[in-house]
């Protein structure tokens, strides 16, 4: 019998036990989860975007199905950090799986004392930064859509936090690959990619929009593609690990992203169809390396071939 | 998650049917106002699962039935019309809050809207069994007399006190909205031993809270919204609800419902 394959990451001084996490806001904070999965195995949890004070998030309806996709317009619905790091985390922290803080702010100053905050908890094992949540008025996305302003929110928050900063790009960016040169240039550790893409969906009977905002963000295997041609392109503009997100139901699509660069992925909306599907990426993966009788999933990483 | 494989599926009448699925004797008895998840597809289109109320629910030795009203309204429940005996689905198990029926509660009113009957069924024939003596007064509320047979009323014909089919066309019934129907009737039916048990379009229940005064009544009811994971994640099936402070705050048709006290709804409007 062969040994199993070796699905061991290094990710921004991280080392991961595989390359599979999930995509924040698509698994709550990791217990709901917990009945269907052993959290232990994945290769970390991203926890739904936290701000300084709750939010209220979005009124009703929230979301709605497109082909192959849905659209939501949640509007960062969150318990905020101070009730995270008093209830939620303590609990999450036994399941002995690495959490991964995602971190919104209306204003820089909010960045900085979230991220403060969730760095001086001693519970975290990296911050996320979501300049990319198109669903808010204020901060998120607004500060994703140019090189200079990412920046700014990159170095403040590096100034707060000795953890490894993930930055999370929108699609929306005028250029995601400058984007990504300015996150890098400002000392984030990893970048992840992409955020949801804005989109809407019309009641043809009231000839109103089925979301309450109007529009949403589209996620789902309806944006994998366009998901990994940006994933790909930024991994050929940075020298940092690239966290590739959008659309990944299966380890096939899982595999797509490893193999054009993606040190490491997240999986969203596929959680919410089946609780199990991380654990089946990882999988599904594993058997992958055997068939392809590689030993690591580093034999796999960055192996794409253009021509 | 479980596999459960179909049983019958009928159309009772055009755009109404009940299906039956079996399912392993593991999986948990559902309280009366929970619901399950479906997933009808492998593929990506459609994409979600779908919540169901639970209409009906048996266990024998060898396995579980569940018995599912729908009406047919979009492509998923189109899908869920074509399968055939032996075809194969995966549901969750059974999800969210159930209807509370308080200790000293001798007679329980239904009001229904449509399909909304569904999780009323499975909750009369809960109080049936358990309240010998108990009352059930049953109001269900549909467009036209057609419907009524799709509606699987039959039974929950058979052991209610009263039974009262309103209909918006005037075709069988009362002529005019169930709530109104209701309304005409509370002051003779309503006493300290009774609960109030709803399910239906939102304007419907938003028309029960305008004559139901606060807290006067026991009356719960079972909220729909779109729902993308049915397991608290996604945070997209909320209505607004009153906090213990009077604040507002958005909760889970989900986990947090779908069964939530009426005073609790608070009724903003909608785009």
């Amino acid at each position: 019998m062969t040994a199993l394959p070796d699905l061991k990451v290094e990710l921004a001084g991280l080392t991961l036990k595989n390359p599979v996490m999930t995509a924040s806001g698509t698994f709550g904070y990791g217990e709901e989860f917990a009945d269907y999965v052993n959290l232990a195995e994945l290769g970390a949890i991203v926890v739904k975007g936290l701000s300084l004070n709750s939010k209220l998030g979005n009124p009703p309806p929230r979301i709605v199905e497109t082909a192959s996709g849905m659209l939501n317009t949640i509007g960062l619905q969150n318990i905020g950090v101070h009730v995270f790091v008093q209830e939620k985390l303590p609990r999450l922290r036994r399941f002995g799986v690495p959490i991964i803080a995602n971190v919104y702010g209306e204003t820089i100053e909010e960045y900085r004392a979230v991220s403060e905050i969730l760095t001086n908890c001693r519970g975290c094992a990296a911050l996320e930064i979501n300049i990319s949540c198109p669903n808010v008025k204020k901060g998120g996305i607004s500060f994703g859509l140019e090189g200079e302003s990412a920046a700014e929110v990159t170095a403040e928050v590096k100034k707060v936090t000795d953890l490894p900063v993930i930055v999370k790009l929108s699609p929306q960016a005028r250029s995601i690959t400058e984007v990504a040169k300015s996150v890098e240039a400002a000392g984030a550790d990893a970048i992840s990619l992409i955020n949801t893409i804005p989109g809407m969906a019309v009641d043809i009977h009231t000839r109103k929009s089925r979301l309450s905002q109007v529009t949403g963000g589209l996620s789902g295997p309806a944006i994998k593609p366009i998901a990994l041609k940006m994933v790909w392109d930024v991994i050929k503009t940075v020298s940092i690990p690239v966290i590739g997100v959008g659309g990944i139901m299966t380890a096939q699509d899982a595999l797509e992203y490893l193999i054009v660069g993606a040190r490491a992925i997240q999986v969203g909306t596929a959680n919410f169809i089946d609780p199990r599907a991380t654990v089946k990426i990882i999988e599904g993966i594993s058997l992958y390396l055997r068939q392809k009788g590689a030993r690591s999933v580093r034999d796999i990483i960055g192996t794409f071939e253009e021509s | 998650m479980f596999e459960a494989e179909v049983k019958t599926n009928f159309e009772k009448v055009s755009g109404y049917g009940v299906i039956s699925l079996l399912l392993p004797s593991i999986f948990p008895v559902p309280r009366p106002g929970q619901f399950i998840m479906v997933r009808l597809y492998d593929g990506t289109d459609p994409l979600l699962r779908r919540p169901f109320s639970i209409c009906n629910f048996h266990q024998t030795k060898e396995n579980s039935q569940i018995d599912i009203l729908y009406r047919v309204v979009g492509r998923g429940t189109e899908m869920m019309r074509s399968l055939r005996r032996g075809d194969k689905v995966s549901i969750s198990r059974p999800s969210g809050t159930a209807f509370n029926i308080p200790m000293h509660v001798k007679r329980i009113c239904l009001v229904a809207g449509g399909v909304g009957i569904a999780p009323l069924v499975y909750l009369a024939r809960f109080f049936h069994r358990h309240h010998r003596k108990g009352e059930i007064f049953t109001y269900v509320g549909m467009k036209t007399e057609k419907e009524e047979k799709g509606l699987c009323v039959s039974e929950l014909m058979d052991i209610s006190h009263r039974f009262v089919v309103a209909t918006e066309d005037g075709s069988t019934g009362y002529v005019g909205l169930v709530t109104e129907a209701f309304r005409q009737d509370i002051n003779e039916i309503i006493n300290e031993e009774t609960a109030v048990y709803a399910c239906g379009p939102r304007e419907m229940i938003r028309a029960l809270a305008s004559f139901l005064i606060d807290g006067r009544v026991f009356c719960q009811v079972s909220m729909e919204e779109r729902m993308a994971c049915g397991m608290g994640a996604c945070l997209g099936c909320v209505v607004a609800l009153k906090g213990r402070e009077g604040n507002v705050y958005y909760g889970r048709v989900c986990t947090d419902g779908p069964v939530f006290n009426l005073r609790h709804v608070i009724w903003e409007e909608r785009k």
